[in-house]
């Protein structure tokens, strides 16, 4: 029967074919457009650059005349140097001014500098040339303008000026940061989306027809798969549902007329759809959320580089708050509006379903953001973020279920990498993109970007998610009167506040809120916060995984979270204490190293540190009360660090939150090294 | 041919997003790059014509008998005609002299703002804004220190406007086109790309449905998914229980 063998293409080598197709059109349109876009601008800024130096040599010829005037030699002016100096200050474009005497012998001479070496020289040659009035040269990178000085219709010298014709360029080339930064996020996107395409079409697919394959395999006839797609494979699922139609079909005819005994010689070993309904077939992955859960996180940490200084703009002083601590409350309100939708997810995803839970989540944090970006009062805004917040919460936590949901115990921690690195990827993505739409468009159309985006991912979530999936599925949560007992625990207590509560300071009192302000205050635009911001997540989503493989091979966690600590406190304290970029990023990628040290180990220290607590209360309950501490943290954060700034300014917040985490770390290694957390009592 | 729309669509959205920042940045950086050079020129032309006058104040003249004052004005407006008005006006902000367009209101009086800046500039030039205009202005102080007037220059932003325009238009002529072919690239790769796995999910789809048929087509097994084996072999072996069982019914 089998007359050929025909390969598949692997799902991975169709993506890795198709997202290479995808992105070398992507890098080399946006290539070409750059390229014809420079010599656009170039050619329209040419004679706009030669009339202003036109003006500049006039200038210059009108100054010098007032000592012609005079009969002072030009040779003998005092001060031509300083005033051609002061001159080229001012006009950057400008490559060289000099004065030359009607011989064209250069008498003065003030050049930019110009990397290593002095390129340019004035044409002194064709000073002569500008008798009848200002004569333009090109040579090589440069125009030359000669303007001549007349006195009693005599030639008494020139005022010359070069103009580098290469400003355009090197002035151009400051938004290819942000251009390449976008062409880096949207390569990234392009693979995520062929990712998801294949994922939710093909993969989904194959997986539905080798289960349909295996149950009949098995003699079940009776299953079915719901297909919605009229694509090549939706037809093979279709014509293997036929095949169970028909099979169905003529025993059910068989039935209705035959034998008992034939029938139970059917029935041996087979299942058939004898009352005509079919079981559904389904498959559930993890990477169906993992999509929609990108793309949301996306739009909502769109805002994450210049949040604090949109507040600011708001910020209203007839309340009575000051203006640092008003600028952190809607991020700790962000955290508790968070924290009071979590709950309820687990029930929600029972009786909607996860699609419907998602969008009951996804919608009101499109909205919320939305009218973020209308929001003309500061306690409108807190509102507003208790609303994008809520919708936040419920998402991620229903997200978080599935993914529990979706996975045996084992393959629990796979479901979870899932969640990192969409969460990572729509974070790097976001303080990218956002802080150059921020700088471009402002902030209020950054919020309405983020409402679309948080839209997209609805619609994913609409169109490739089921309904039906996850209604009525029990999801465990751990009994009441088990869950506060932890919180008697001084050991327990005392570890999470050395070490769960700093770590989640750094995060939303450091980076979130001081980082921004911070980078503001000396000078920095949204794109240049947004790409600094942006080196966090980075660290974080590429030594999160190193981190967790150390942590599970060596075994001692306990290093790591100190090694977490003090890479996070040096961080803290070389960001505030320098106004250079690269400190500045060095600073942010200590801080995301050392979370990234601290994150994965804490959590796989608590069952060895806490073994007395975790037999008396359970896994589950100690790590949730470890997840409560960790908020709780969240929500302290910005309003310590918001504390501190309003009594002793910027740079000392910074360095208080960096030396407590040193001061912190200092006394959990010390408990550490005495065994306070590994002695069994 | 779904997957290869939906795909594509995805594609050419980011595409499109991705131009459309793209130009988007250009334009704002080319404006601003116009903007800065533009009124740098005027202030060096403003910042000259302050000068001359001051020298003739210098000298202890007041500016209003300043003689040179019009043919300082005229020889702008000839020399640059992008200059929509040159104005001398004095510390109360009376014009004394004016070259150019009408100043809304009136010739005879500078707008207060204009008053405004000059008092504010502190020896260096100021600048301004109004609908159709950008102002940029440098205030005229004599050798005590004592403001005796200024110079305001109005210069178009229709100008400014039509040029960044043009620019814009052009980047998207070309962006139309490059879409277009980036478009038709990315179409032509990702029907290549999926030509295969079309092809082997037609011969899987034949497969099942001649699983059923007493005298199959010739058509070859999709071998990667080993659960066909299985699958196959039960189908046929039911159809024929099946089949038995209906002949021995009749």
């Amino acid at each position: 029967m089998i007359r050929r063998l025909r390969r598949a293409p692997t799902l991975a080598g169709l993506g890795i074919r198709i997202g290479l197709v995808a992105v070398v059109a992507l890098i080399a349109a946006n290539a070409l457009l750059a390229w014809i876009a420079l010599g656009a601008v170039e050619q329209r800024l040419e004679p706009v650059i030669k009339d202003k130096a036109n003006v500049l040599a006039r200038s210059i010829a009108n100054d010098l005349y007032t000592a012609v005037r005079l009969d002072i030699p030009i040779a003998s002016l005092k001060g031509v140097n300083a005033y051609l100096d002061n001159l080229l200050t001012d006009h950057p474009e400008v490559a060289y001014l000099a004065v030359a005497d009607p011989k064209g012998k250069v008498l003065f001479l003030v050049q930019a500098e110009n990397g290593t070496e002095n390129t340019f020289q004035p044409i002194a040659a064709n000073a002569s040339d500008a008798n009848a009035g200002t004569f333009v040269s090109i040579v090589d990178s440069e125009y030359n303008i000669v303007h001549p000085l007349i006195h009693d219709g005599k030639e008494v010298g020139h005022a010359m000026i070069g103009i580098d014709r290469r400003y355009v360029r090197n002035t151009m080339g400051g938004i290819f940061t942000d251009i390449g930064i976008s062409l880096c996020v949207a390569i990234l996107i392009v693979l995520e989306l062929t990712l998801l395409v294949l994922s939710l079409t093909v993969a989904r697919s194959i997986g539905l027809m080798r289960r349909l394959m295996h149950t009949v395999s098995e003699g079940d006839f009776s299953a079915s798969i719901m297909t919605s797609g009229r694509d090549d494979l939706g037809r093979v699922i279709d014509a293997m549902n036929g095949i169970n139609a028909e099979i169905n079909r003529r025993f059910r005819a068989l039935a209705s007329g035959g034998s008992a005994a034939v029938l139970d010689r059917l029935r041996e070993g087979r299942v058939f759809a004898e009352a005509g309904a079919y079981r559904p077939v389904q498959v559930l992955l993890a990477g169906d959320v993992q999509y929609p859960l990108f793309f949301f996180i996306f739009g909502v940490e769109l805002s994450r580089p210049f949040f604090p200084l949109f507040v600011r703009d708001l910020y209203d002083p007839s309340l009575g708050i000051d203006a640092s601590i008003a600028i952190a409350m809607p991020m700790s309100v962000w955290v508790i509006a968070m924290l009071l939708t979590t709950p309820f997810a687990p029930t929600l995803i029972r009786r909607l379903g996860t699609r419907n839970t998602l969008l009951l989540g996804m919608a009101p944090t499109s909205v919320g953001l939305m009218a973020t970006a209308l929001a003309t009062g500061f306690i409108e805004l807190i509102a507003l973020r208790c609303l994008t917040a809520a919708g936040f919460g419920l998402v991620t936590a229903a997200i978080l279920v599935r993914l529990a949901m979706t996975a045996p115990e084992r393959r629990r921690a796979l479901n979870i990498g899932v969640f990192v690195t969409a969460t990572g990827g729509g974070s790097i993505c976001a303080t990218a993109i956002g802080g150059i739409l921020a700088e471009r468009l402002g902030y209020e159309n950054t919020f309405i970007v983020g409402a679309a985006i948080v839209f997209v991912a609805m619609t994913i979530a609409f169109g490739f998610l089921s309904p039906d999936e996850g209604v009525g599925a029990h999801v465990s949560t751990p009994a009441n009167r088990r869950r506060f007992g932890i919180y008697g625990s001084a050991k327990f207590m005392t570890f999470m506040g050395l070490s769960a509560l700093p770590s989640r300071i750094v995060l939303t009192g450091f980076l979130f809120f001081l980082v921004p302000l911070y980078l503001d205050s000396i000078g920095f635009g949204g794109a240049a916060i947004g790409r600094t911001m942006m080196v966090y997540f980075l660290v974080l989503l590429v030594m999160n995984q190193a981190a967790a493989l150390m942590a599970d091979r060596f075994q001692n966690h306990g290093t790591l979270i100190l090694a977490g600590g003090v890479s996070a406190g040096i961080g803290c304290l070389l960001f505030v204490s320098t106004t250079e970029s690269l400190p500045l990023v060095c600073g942010v990628a200590l801080i995301g190293l050392g979370q990234s040290f601290v994150m994965t180990p804490q959590v796989a220290a608590l069952p060895a540190y806490f073994r007395n607590e975790t037999e008396a209360f359970g896994t589950g309950p100690v790590t949730a009360a470890f997840r409560v501490v960790e908020r709780a943290g969240s929500i302290v954060g910005p309003l310590l660090a918001g504390a501190v700034v309003a009594v002793a300014g910027l740079e000392q917040a910074g360095s208080f939150i960096g030396y407590g985490i040193l001061v912190t770390t200092g006394l959990l290694a010390l408990l550490l090294a005495v065994g306070v957390f590994t002695r069994r009592r | 041919m779904r997957l290869l729309v939906v795909l594509n669509l995805g594609f050419l959205s980011a595409f499109a997003v991705t131009m459309a920042l793209m130009i988007l940045l250009n334009q704002q950086k080319f404006g601003d790059i116009l903007r800065g050079l533009d009124d740098s020129r005027v202030s060096v032309v403003t910042l000259d014509t302050s000068r001359r006058l001051r020298q003739a104040v210098d000298l202890g003249l007041p500016l209003k008998d300043i003689a040179e004052s019009r043919s300082i004005v005229d020889a702008l407006i000839g020399d640059y005609p992008e200059l929509q008005s040159v104005s001398i006006f004095d510390a109360r902000g009376k014009v004394l002299v004016h070259g150019g367009n009408e100043l809304a209101g009136g010739a005879s009086e500078a707008p207060p703002a204009w008053a405004a800046g000059n008092r504010e500039a502190d020896g260096e030039v100021w600048r301004l804004e109004d609908p159709e205009s950008f102002v940029v202005g440098a205030p005229v102080v004599n050798n005590f220190g004592k403001l005796e007037g200024g110079v305001a220059v109005r210069y178009s932003k229709a100008r400014y406007d039509s040029i960044v325009a043009g620019l814009t238009k052009e980047l998207l002529e070309a962006a139309v086109f490059i879409f277009l072919a980036s478009g038709l690239l990315a179409i032509l790769g990702t029907g290549t790309a999926l030509w295969k796995l079309t092809k082997t999910a037609r011969y899987l789809r034949q497969s099942v449905e001649n699983l059923l048929k007493p005298e199959p087509d010739d058509a070859p097994v999709d071998t990667e998914l080993i659960e066909f084996v299985g699958y196959s072999a039960t189908v046929r072996e039911t159809a024929a229980s099946l089949a038995a069982a209906e002949r021995s019914g009749r």
